[in-house]
């Protein structure tokens, strides 16, 4: 439980670190506006990430769930061929 | 209640929110639903996210009164909100207290998305600590969700919320206080300049306030703006990465000079169980329903009477204390305590549009009855306060006084002297009752056992 609580930690900084480079090279044009247009325009620029984040902690048990499964078909055909 | 007395002229400390205003009739705070939100407010209370809110203890209660006999142009309703004792404001309040503020205003926003709804503001100022619990009081916070839009009240959530909860997880609790000069929150471009590198290397507050710092000053490029929409998935994945951040920061286990104060060599266990002893009879002698602890530390002489029913405000002027007696208070489940962090050399002033949007600590209140034990030693030999100003301005504040004077044989005192020249001459107890005498009548006076304090009991002239 720890390991999957841990993996998706990793998942969401290095999801949010990808947004991060993008953000950086990204230049805002200094012009005279609301400052809260700003933060309206860096929630529209980070949108898909946050979909993303989202996502993927909502179905984080069934993408382990499937990994699981995948992992434990191949120990069982491995254990199969052990005893043959 | 009487007849209501709805204000001809916008008041200035209820005035920006176009949908509604705060009043007070005959001593009763009464809040307007201009018609111009009718669709939101019936909506609130049809779709059940009022019911859900309330239930879940996180929006104040309130009753529909009747139509007033001459309503205003702007008249849809009239609320008559849970009165609330005393307010007070996000620079009064702890870490801890500001951190499940932030957490109760994510919460909100999350129940109210199910119901279709969303916050349009996330002002630390419309949260109150009701119950020992934070509480959101501004009812007309709410308006019909569109999932194509981005979190109107983001940027205000970062300044209020995130960027003093980081400063202060990272640098020091005391930087809370910075709200009293930004009253719109903490501009998220300081908070950027002032925090570590180490913080920044965190993803979620890189992303929340290094960036978003640089996105304040100007809005991207329009060539690289993108035609994407915003969704309720990324709404929610915004609210994910605020809740993250928030719930990731602590303080660090900073001693403050205060935190053993009752465990050093300041009482005997003799004298402090004495001293619990009279404060208890003086409450039973005198029956206060509000009290204000000033100088309280941890809380230990405040729950005397918070245990009895009587609303009680611990104060301290050290963050790291209050700290302490909130979470005390939160981990206890108590109801009848708000510690808040007041500095009396300096306390909150009137301020905000007039000087009058956000009061000053003393004008929120007369209590009953206040404490001010193992105080004024503190007031006058630190920060030079003589005697009578002090006499007068508690005698402006309430009607009952415990007040302890320590004399200057008293080893804390003589501590407080070594470091300084003794220009108090008239800090003996002579003087003291002479000068509080001026402005109280002095009830009853108790040695402590095994130590040279006195215990006053006094009643306002």
């Amino acid at each position: 439980m720890l390991i999957t609580k841990n993996a998706y930690r990793l998942f969401l900084d290095i999801t949010i670190l990808g947004f991060l480079f993008l953000s950086v090279f990204t230049k805002p044009a200094y012009a005279y506006i609301d400052p809260g247009s700003g933060s309206f325009f860096l929630q529209m620029l980070a949108a898909s990430i946050l979909s993303g984040l989202f996502l993927v902690k909502k179905f984080w048990g069934k993408i382990v769930n499937f990994f699981l499964k995948i992992k434990k078909g191949r120990n069982g055909k491995n254990s199969n061929t052990d005893r043959s | 209640m009487g007849r209501i007395q709805i204000p001809t002229e916008v008041s200035s400390n209820s005035f920006r929110d176009p949908d509604g205003f705060v009043f007070v009739s005959n001593g009763v705070v009464l809040r307007q639903v201009n018609y111009s939100y009718k669709q939101n407010y019936d909506c609130l209370i049809k779709s059940g996210l009022y019911d859900n809110l309330r239930k879940n203890g996180l929006l104040i209660e309130h009753v529909e009164l009747k139509s007033p006999a001459t309503p205003n142009q702007s008249y849809y309703k009239i609320l008559k909100p849970r009165q609330i004792g005393f307010i007070s404001y996000p620079y009064e309040w702890s870490f801890g207290q500001l951190k499940d503020a932030a957490l109760a205003t994510l919460k909100i926003q999350r129940i109210a998305i199910k119901h279709d709804m969303t916050l349009k503001d996330a002002s630390a100022y419309n949260i109150q600590f009701v119950d020992g619990k934070p509480q959101l009081i501004d009812t007309l916070s709410f308006e019909k969700y569109d999932p194509q839009k981005p979190w109107k009240p983001y940027r205000q959530f970062c300044q209020h919320f995130l960027v003093p909860l980081t400063l202060a997880s990272y640098k020091d609790p005391r930087l809370i206080q910075m709200l009293r000069i930004f009253n719109d929150g903490i501009p998220i471009e300081i908070g950027s300049k002032l925090l570590p590198i180490r913080a920044l290397l965190k993803p979620s507050l890189f992303f929340n306030i290094f960036t978003h710092a640089r996105f304040q000053n100007g809005s991207p490029d329009k060539n690289n703006q993108s035609k994407k929409q915003f969704s309720e998935n990324a709404l929610m994945g915004l609210i994910d990465v605020l809740e993250g951040s928030i719930k990731s920061l602590s303080l660090k286990n900073t001693r403050s000079v205060w935190s053993n104060y009752y465990k050093d060599d300041s009482y005997s266990r003799t004298a402090f169980e004495d001293k619990i002893n009279i404060v208890k009879n003086f409450l039973k002698v005198t029956k206060p329903k509000t009290l204000w602890d000033l100088g309280a530390n941890d809380g230990t002489f405040s729950r005397l009477a918070s245990y009895q029913g009587i609303e009680t405000i611990a104060t301290d002027n050290d963050p790291m204390v209050v700290e302490f007696n909130y979470q005390k208070m939160k981990s206890n489940q108590e109801t009848n305590l708000l510690p808040l962090v007041i500095d009396l050399v300096s306390p909150s002033p009137s301020q905000g549009f007039a000087n009058d949007e956000l009061k000053s600590f003393f004008q929120r209140g007369n209590p009953d009855m206040i404490f001010a034990l193992a105080l004024i030693h503190h007031l006058t030999i630190s920060a030079n306060i003589n005697l009578d100003l002090l006499a007068k301005l508690f005698n402006k504040l309430t009607k009952w006084l415990v007040i302890e004077f320590v004399p200057k044989s008293d080893p804390k005192v003589r501590y407080m002297l070594v470091s300084r020249d003794d220009i108090f001459q008239d800090y003996n107890q002579q003087n003291f009752e002479k000068k509080f005498e001026s402005y109280f009548k002095i009830e009853k006076k108790i040695k402590l056992k095994d130590s040279q304090r006195l215990l006053y009991l006094m009643i306002q002239k």
